[in-house]
């Protein structure tokens, strides 16, 4: 009896567990309650700090209701939020996953330099209709695929040039002089080269301890100087391009900067973020390049607000060059998609439209917290954004923003990008040998119809 | 008899259903993975032999192939080596047991200190600035300028951390097989006259040369999988310098999003696993043959 009890007692344990295996699925619901309430729950993820973006949206919801009601439809709106802080590559991952569970969110935000896995996997909403004379002048490029625009961007991050004022100081310039100089290389009268030997010339007259810093890993600041010095990574169509007469003067420029000139510490790419943020704030890099909502780290490294480092950092657009002639900004929105599943498109894509009609506040709250111009043009327009401290200095940014397309393999080009300035940096590696070693991998790694060899 | 192999098959069906589950499964996945080009849209599209002829042409794979036989032959000679003096001298020259064994406890930590914590530390210590630990003894005793020396030296590193959290388990395992030598071998040779180094050499080892062949393939399985370490201190760097297999079809699935590509990265060293269990089993089998004639 009891070897039978046993015997149960196991197979009972084996359902158990196999039971236990079996997901429940969230219940999502979509109900019309008495008295023709239509109640709609939507599920919105986000990722990373910059939560203001799906607040926005959040925030939007209850117009979008009041102009429902005007209509004589009677819809409530809730949200059931999923913000996180992980990888962006696990963030994609659980979307996509979530979705062949059936139970994708139904607004989430974009790993901008991965929308390709997004589409091909055929779970965003096509929002090209959302495109209109409200948003900056090509905004939209950087989530149209196929012609089809499948995300909304939420603001206008520009990718600047940063450069410390006592730096300048130091080498007898005037306070007239330092603040000139933005507009000198907007003007086009001060150029890159230029730059190049004022940030040397700080450096040997002790203005700063180092000329020029930049990221510690793999990203798209690096493109900005590789299309300074007239190079390029895409083309007309958005596709791929491998410049290597332009990936040879960037990869020259890096070896020089770190093992010849020695303005650039060669062992950057081995510290960390917060070590390099400190640099900037306190004046012991002259110049760096990177996104302008980094200013709030690296204000927050320095122990400063974002308002008491414009006291000792400023901002200019990428001079033009020999091989550039004009100047420029480099634009990344962030932005959110709908999943093509959702159980509400048309509700959906209304707080979207919402948000760029009459939403302004929500977009230049948003700009004016992470430090970023708005996507739209009336939220530029907006007193939260022309009166914030760092961003006034940067509003006419926006005639000089170049929005870079979404490119397939951009992932992979960067990586190799990266793995190559490290070597060059730490003067391993020679720079025809960096372009040689790039081009092999992106020949091995990436489609021959994803990438042009020029 | 049949009764009783029922029983135990139903006792053992849960677990058998995790097996399949959790390992099996998962490893049949991997290699109709490695067939794919699976990439962040997890959409299937089957490519024959892609991933393996992208693999094999790729001038990388020779020096990450090198760089990993480097890696494991490297560690694994320190270590058993290592290993080897450590358990003979806690075991054998050291005579208080309580003292062998506070020793012993002491080689544990490296081992049962979580990686992630471990490889900070190491990064701290060779930091490139003057904050570094080695930086700053070198600066204080000579004068020395900072030295970048993880960007400088990434294998030897890497070797080193790694020898260092994986000494505690062949120690012990040694340990436990020398005072399992019958006390008369050694009293037979201090009556014959033999110095301590000949009865180390003639006694001990012979004695324990089946457990000295499995912890070789033993480490040998641990160091071709496990990247953690690696990934942490230099991350494969710079460029491709300290990258071992493993972490290549990590850095492949989860950095590039080349999921298929990854898996067949994988699939090559499940094989070299494999074939290296087989050797494990036959090690032991001859260890138990041994053991049986004795």
């Amino acid at each position: 009896m009891k070897k039978h009890l046993c015997l149960i007692l196991s197979v009972f344990l084996a359902i158990g567990l196999l039971a236990g295996c079996g997901g429940g699925g969230t219940d999502q619901s979509g109900s019309a309650a008495p008295g023709g309430e239509e109640h709609v729950v939507l599920k919105i993820s986000h990722n990373m700090d910059f939560v203001t973006i799906p607040d926005a949206v959040v925030a939007a919801a209850d117009r979008l209701m009041a102009r429902y009601a005007a209509e004589g439809r009677n819809v409530k709106i809730e949200f059931e939020k999923d913000y996180q802080r992980i990888d962006w590559t696990e963030y994609h991952n659980n979307l996509v996953f979530a979705d062949k569970s059936g139970d994708a969110p139904d607004i989430f935000s974009l790993d901008s330099d991965n929308i390709f896995g997004f589409v091909k996997a055929g779970m965003l909403m096509d929002l090209s209709e959302l495109k209109s004379d409200k948003f900056v002048d090509g905004i939209f490029e950087h989530y149209t695929v196929d012609g089809k625009i499948y995300g909304m961007p939420f603001d206008m991050p520009v990718r600047v040039m940063y450069y410390n004022k006592a730096g300048l100081a130091a080498i007898g310039w005037t306070e007239e002089q330092i603040a000139a100089l933005p507009g000198q290389i907007e003007r086009g009268e001060f150029t890159f080269e230029q730059f190049m030997d004022l940030a040397a010339e700080v450096q040997a007259k002790g203005g700063a301890k180092w000329g020029l810093a930049h990221r510690p890993g793999r990203g798209p600041d690096f493109l900005d100087i590789l299309q300074v010095l007239g190079g390029s990574y895409y083309n007309d169509e958005g596709t791929l391009v491998f410049d290597e007469a332009g990936l040879t003067r960037f990869f020259q420029f890096t070896y020089d900067n770190a093992n010849t000139t020695k303005i650039t510490p060669p062992d950057l790419n081995q510290m960390g973020w917060d070590t390099i943020n400190k640099m900037v704030a306190t004046g012991e890099a002259f110049a760096y390049y990177g996104p302008l909502y980094s200013s709030t780290y690296v204000a927050n490294a320095g122990g400063m607000t974002p308002a008491e480092l414009v006291e000792s950092v400023s901002f200019a657009l990428f001079p033009k060059s020999e091989q550039n002639d004009k100047p420029f900004a480099s634009v990344a929105p962030q932005g959110m998609g709908i999943s093509s599943r959702t159980k509400y498109p048309e509700i959906c894509m209304d707080l979207f439209k919402e948000l760029a009609d009459g939403s302004s506040e929500e977009l230049a709250k948003h700009a004016s917290t992470i430090l970023t111009l708005s996507s739209v043009k009336s939220a530029n327009e907006n007193p939260i954004l022309t009166e914030n401290p760092v961003l006034k200095e940067v509003t006419y940014m926006t005639d000089y923003g170049v929005t870079a397309p979404s490119i397939e393999g951009l992932n992979t080009y960067t990586s190799e990008l990266h793995k190559q300035i490290v070597q060059l940096e730490l003067g391993q590696i020679t720079p025809e040998a960096a372009v040689k070693d790039m081009k092999t991998q992106l020949e091995l790694n990436l489609d021959a119809d994803s990438i042009l060899f020029q | 008899m049949g009764r009783r192999n029922a029983q135990a098959y139903a006792f053992l069906s849960p677990f058998l259903v995790f097996v399949t589950v959790l390992y099996i499964v998962p490893a049949i996945v991997t290699v109709a993975m490695a067939f794919t080009n699976l990439d962040s849209s997890f959409v299937w599209e089957f490519k024959g032999f892609d991933n393996f002829i992208r693999m094999f042409k790729d001038p990388n794979t020779l020096v990450i192939a090198r760089n990993t036989v480097l890696f494991v032959g490297v560690t694994i000679v320190c270590v058993v080596l290592l290993d080897l003096f450590l358990a003979v001298v806690v075991t054998y020259f050291i005579q208080n047991q309580r003292v062998g064994e506070f020793f012993k406890a002491v080689l544990m930590i490296p081992m049962i200190t979580p990686a992630v914590v471990y490889s900070v530390l190491w990064i701290w210590v060779l930091d490139a600035s003057g904050s570094g630990l080695l930086n700053r003894i070198a600066a204080g005793l000579f004068g020395a300028a900072p030295h970048n020396w993880i960007a400088l030296y990434p294998f030897p590193v890497v070797i080193i951390a790694t020898v260092l959290t994986s000494m505690a388990y062949g120690t012990i395992v040694f340990s436990s097989a020398i005072k399992s030598i019958p006390e008369n071998q050694f009293k037979a040779a201090r009556v014959d006259g033999a110095s301590e180094m000949s009865i180390v050499f003639s006694i001990i080892l012979p004695n324990i040369r089946y457990h000295i062949s499995f912890i070789a393939l033993w480490e040998a399985l641990g160091l071709l999988t496990d990247y953690v370490t690696i990934l942490l201190i230099t991350n494969g760097g710079p460029g491709i310098r300290s990258e071992v297999w493993a972490l290549s079809a990590y850095h492949k699935a989860f950095v590039d999003q080349q999921y298929g590509f990854g898996a067949a990265i994988s699939v090559v060293l499940i094989v070299v696993v494999m074939v290296l269990m087989l050797l494990i089993a036959r090690a032991s089998r001859r260890q138990n043959e041994g053991g049986a004639l004795q």
